[in-house]
């Protein structure tokens, strides 16, 4: 029978390959259906055709396979490295044998691109393109989802979602422990001694993996972020576990 | 002629920057806050009068609707960036002390964390809102915010942060401030960052959002 290997992969996926919500943008600025004129439509397009340009999208992985991963007590344990991700996350991750992490930046350009809308005194239009940089680094988490459970469907393992460390009482400062896993400056990404990721557009997660492994559809109420804005938006798929 | 500030009023209210600007898509071909400004400036009123009659007043509006939920960040900022167009031509005018701001503001993302977005909206309502706003940017540490209160006596103090980890800076900075400017406000924000937190550090107060801030600060 064929196995899983422990392999380290970075892709580039190109924008138009990925899936942006455009609802997702507008509640983001805080509208919905019922209240306040929506006027900015137009400019959402506008920076979202203009935003393809800066956009340098990396995502990658860490594949440890079968037998390298356990979860129990509110703990996940990696080879010999212990992550301390609470019980919420561990006891989603239960069942696990393998998993893998990874990350996802919409890369330096476009945080250079953002940045020059303030320095021009445009703010709704760095508000915007700020929410547009989110969205595209989210859709490449969402790819790179996609792409782990294809593989791991091809060994007939499941995967679980995405979980990220500064969620559900994961410590944020953990992301330490999932870097010291990748090699330096993965995907393009570093990380502060402050547990910043530098782009800033970046995110960094785990995914469980094991034969008996489901993937349970979102349920916002796992989480105890009551007032994020993204309980009003339609689930993409495993979204709100990770940032 | 208060005609002329009432259409300030609007333009500023509905955030059309200038003549050129497509934005209100209903006010295409109108004059912005900028010729408008420039239009009450020639009609001889006076600067104050303009901001305290017209800018100030077009401000208070879109904050009154955002505290309603009829209005929504983008609509505080691209009010603010009207606001800004037209405080241009009255800069000479805040330089002379023949106008004056509501007083200084000093504001940065600590150090550690690089997120300025929350921040800079901040910076531009409070700008819009008549503050003299001093940005010490991203990843500012203790000596910066130390420095920017010596020069600018009786400021008040805003600390930004994106994470929690970034987030604890925040109380050494605080602390910082109060031994050697025992008066001055500090106030904390950023999505991490609560009431609790706040209290905890000893800071002056926690906003969720720029409008309720500035509000507060002009009861000070
Ligand atoms: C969008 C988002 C992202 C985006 C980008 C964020 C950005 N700004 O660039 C992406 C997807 C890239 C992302 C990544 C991550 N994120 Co995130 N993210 C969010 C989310 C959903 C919204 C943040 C946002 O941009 N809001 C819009 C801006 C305008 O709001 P704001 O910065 O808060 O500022 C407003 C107010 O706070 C206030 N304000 C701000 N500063 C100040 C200062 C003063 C003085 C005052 C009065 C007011 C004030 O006014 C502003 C305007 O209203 C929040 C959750 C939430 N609902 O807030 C999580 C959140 C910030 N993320 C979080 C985390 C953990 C992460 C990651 C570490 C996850 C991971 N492991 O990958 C990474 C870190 C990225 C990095 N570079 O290191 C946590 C942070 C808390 C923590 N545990 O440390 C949050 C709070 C979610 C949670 N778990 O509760 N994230």
């Amino acid at each position: 029978m064929r196995r899983m290997q422990a392999t380290i992969q970075v892709f580039s996926p190109a924008a138009t390959e990925l899936e942006i919500n455009r609802n997702a943008i507008k509640l983001a600025m805080g509208y919905d259906a019922t209240h306040a004129p929506f006027l900015y439509a137009g400019l959402v397009d506008e920076l979202l055709e203009q935003a393809q340009q800066y956009l340098a999208l990396q995502t990658g992985y860490r594949i440890f396979p079968p037998g390298e991963a356990k979860a129990a007590n509110g703990r996940v344990q990696l080879q010999d490295t212990i992550l301390g991700t609470g019980k919420l996350i561990a006891g989603r991750l239960k069942k696990i044998a393998g998993a893998a992490i990874f990350t996802a930046t919409a890369g330096a350009e476009f945080d250079a691109w953002l940045r020059q809308f303030f320095a021009e005194e445009d703010p709704v239009s760095g508000f915007i393109a700020d929410l547009i940089g989110s969205e595209y680094v989210e859709a490449a988490a969402d790819w790179i989802e996609e792409k782990i459970s294809g593989m791991a469907s091809s060994f007939d393992l499941g995967c679980s979602n995405r979980y990220s460390p500064g969620y559900c009482s994961w410590n944020v400062a953990e992301q330490h422990k999932l870097f010291a896993f990748l090699p330096t400056g993965f995907c393009g990404i570093s990380l502060c001694d402050s547990a910043l990721m530098q782009p800033v557009k970046s995110v960094s997660g785990i995914i469980g993996i094991g034969p008996a492994i489901v993937k349970k559809e979102y349920q916002c109420n796992i989480c105890n972020l009551q007032d994020c804005y993204k309980r009003q938006i339609q689930p993409r798929k495993s979204q709100h576990e990770t940032s | 002629m208060p005609e002329l500030l009432e259409k300030l009023t609007y333009a500023v209210e509905r955030g059309k920057v200038d003549r050129a600007s497509a934005f209100p898509p209903d006010l295409a071909a109108a004059d912005g806050a900028d010729e408008l400004t420039r239009q009450a400036l020639a009609a001889k009123i006076s600067a104050n009068e303009i901001l305290q009659n017209a800018l100030m007043p077009a401000m208070a509006k879109v904050g009154d609707k955002f505290g309603r939920g009829e209005a929504y960040i983008p609509d505080l900022l691209i009010a603010a960036k009207a606001m800004n167009a037209a405080m241009k031509h009255l800069q000479p005018f805040f330089k002379s002390g023949a106008a004056q701001h509501r007083g200084v503001v000093v504001i940065g993302t600590v150090v550690g964390d690089l997120h300025d977005i929350g921040k800079n909206i901040v910076k531009m309502v409070l700008k819009g809102d008549g503050w003299n706003v001093v940005d010490l940017g991203v990843s500012a540490g203790v000596e910066k915010y130390l420095a920017a209160i010596a020069e600018y006596p009786g400021c008040y103090v805003g600390l930004s942060a994106l994470l929690t980890t970034t987030m604890m800076q925040m109380e050494q900075i605080n602390a910082a401030i109060k031994e050697k400017f025992p008066v001055t406000k500090v106030f904390v924000g950023g999505a991490p960052l609560t009431q609790e937190f706040n209290d905890k550090i000893g800071a002056d107060g926690y906003f969720a959002n720029p409008h309720t801030f500035t509000q507060y600060l002009q009861t000070l």
